[in-house]
């Protein structure tokens, strides 16, 4: 399988504080991988430099072959790379339909795999609200609107940022579901979150971040071998 | 087109009484004239709330652009022949976009008070050129002598000379400004803007290049307080510097303010206000500036959404 992302020796400070000391992973199409660490370990610092928003201080960010050093966020996000925020990011002035629309383009191959419908689809609780602004929604529907945002640009890598960070187990469990569907789509995934219990049977393989190092990196059946070793870095 | 259901009676109420304004009037010049200002200024502060209200580009240099509506028609036609009033329209249009090209390019690089700063000093030196220039009549201004003709394939449409002619004019442009800002802000386009406006790292994480959108939008809204001031020079047949003065800028601010920011038609109710407060203080005291700020100031403070947003609070209908 060839690599979608390729992440290398990134080096990202801020100002003088050294944050991410030489990350480097890949992504193959049509992987789910998962990025863990506690908090401020340099998970979101090294989301934020793999979109640009961030400049690392040295290292390489490659997407499908091409570098994206340089590149403003915008126009990485346009080779098909989808983000979604932790927080999630609803805009209070629009509503659900609109943020729907607002998204809508067909990937850089010209595919509209991912239309306003096939999204209703996946999310039923989003058809119900579409005249609703993106505010006046519930944790988990704000959550699912982010997903069905991003999914509207039909991209080839979802980046999921906290995507159950506060939410009740029900839609905890929901939310879970969509992220196999999407994984089963054929859409690579990166996913940030702390549940290890549910990333180990989502994910095709796992990263953990201490301090801004990559301190293990495997499949699933490693993760489990080192169950412990793991748990303990992210304080579970 | 029009769903908010303050938005709509106003729409209705609004332009079929001012269809039927000269008619009333018994066609007095002087009130026909007088409301067909107040149309030219509305188009004016429409813009000006589409910057500030939908975009969040709050800009103190909106005048510099109305201005050059007037100076540019000003400067393209000869002194004394009567030009087609659609080419020369266009051509307004045209150039003034340009020009805001330009402009914007420079001062959207910066936001918040830095672009307010920045937007201030390019319409100073505008009006200062044009204050200290001798070409164009220093502070009197310079003189139309001539108004355009309206013929479209030798047939002649209306007289810019007639003040009824003109003001259905105005009326026109205004109803074709508001039904265009209400078309882009229901496209997809509009939809980014509003998105932008909320949150512009957002909207970048979404792919879209934020500058381009308010680059766009700063330009449409300039041609658009261009026309407005081009249609003030036809009016009064003559531009002078005041027309760049921060003074219009700020003035056309308080009316959107007043008129609720971001609301298009607000623009309308604003400026119909602050003209109607205008024409009344000043007939009453000579210190009408005191009375009439004063009532400013009480009517912000009272109408936190402007007088659109508490038209829409007793509907029951905001956002």
């Amino acid at each position: 399988m060839s690599s979608l992302l390729e992440v290398r020796s990134l080096h990202t400070l801020y100002g003088d504080s050294h944050v991410l000391h030489g990350v480097s992973f890949d992504i193959k199409k049509g992987q789910a991988v998962s990025l863990m660490g506690r908090n401020g370990m340099g998970k979101t610092t090294t989301l934020k430099s793999i979109l640009g928003v961030l400049t690392p201080r040295s290292g390489q960010v490659r997407f499908q072959d091409q570098d994206l050093d340089g590149l403003p966020t915008w126009q990485r996000m346009r080779r098909d790379i989808a983000y979604v925020p932790e927080g999630r990011g609803m805009f209070h002035n629009l509503t659900v339909k609109e943020h729907l629309l607002m998204a809508a383009r067909p990937n850089q191959r010209r595919e509209v795999l991912w239309d306003y419908d096939r999204v209703l689809a996946t999310f039923p609780r989003l058809q119900e609200r579409l005249g609703n602004l993106g505010t006046q929604l519930s944790g988990g529907e704000q959550q699912m609107l982010a997903i069905g945002r991003a999914l509207m640009t039909n991209p080839d890598l979802l980046i999921l940022d906290e995507a159950t960070e506060g939410l009740a187990p029900l839609i905890r469990k929901e939310i879970w579901e969509v992220i196999r569907t999407i994984k089963a789509s054929g859409v690579s995934t990166l996913i940030v979150d702390k549940n290890i219990q549910v990333l180990e049977k989502i994910c095709d393989h796992h990263i953990v971040l201490v301090k801004g190092r990559v301190v293990f990196e495997g499949n699933s059946q490693q993760l489990l071998e080192q169950r412990d070793e793991v748990e303990s870095h992210l304080g579970v | 087109m029009f769903t908010n259901r303050a938005e709509k009676l106003f729409v209705w109420m609004f332009f079929p009484l001012a269809l039927l304004m000269p008619l009333l009037l018994d066609q007095n010049t002087f009130y026909v004239n007088k409301l067909a200002t107040i149309l030219i200024l509305s188009i004016f502060v429409m813009s000006l709330d589409y910057l500030v209200g939908r975009c969040g580009l709050v800009t103190l240099g909106h005048a510099l652009f109305y201005g050059l509506g007037g100076y540019l028609f000003v400067m393209l036609t000869p002194e004394y022949e009567a030009v087609n009033f659609w080419v020369y329209t266009f051509y307004v249009l045209v150039i003034a976009s340009a020009i805001a090209l330009v402009v914007g390019f420079i001062v959207l690089r910066t936001s918040g008070i830095y672009m307010i700063m920045i937007t201030l000093a390019l319409a100073q030196m505008c009006f200062y050129f044009f204050s200290d220039s001798t070409e164009f009549g220093g502070n009197d201004g310079v003189f139309i002598y001539v108004k355009p003709e309206t013929s479209v394939f030798g047939l002649n449409l209306f007289d810019l000379d007639n003040p009824t002619h003109f003001y259905y004019l105005c009326l026109l442009s205004l109803f074709n400004c508001l039904l265009f800002f209400k078309l882009i802000m229901r496209s997809k386009f509009g939809r980014i803007v509003d998105a932008v406006q909320e949150n512009p790292e957002r909207t970048t994480a979404l792919g879209y290049n934020v500058f381009q959108f308010r680059l766009a939008s700063y330009v449409i809204a300039s041609a658009l307080g261009a026309y407005a001031g081009y249609l003030f020079a036809l009016q009064y047949g003559f531009v002078n510097p005041s027309m760049l003065s921060w003074q219009t800028s700020g003035t056309a601010l308080v009316m959107s303010i007043l008129g609720g920011l971001g609301t298009l038609y607000g623009a309308i109710l604003g400026t119909l206000v602050y003209e109607g407060l205008h024409y009344g203080f000043e007939h009453l005291t000579e210190h009408w500036l005191l009375p009439m700020g004063t009532l400013i100031i009480l009517m912000v403070l009272a109408f936190r959404h402007g007088l659109a947003g508490y038209l829409e609070s007793l509907l029951g209908k905001r956002k």
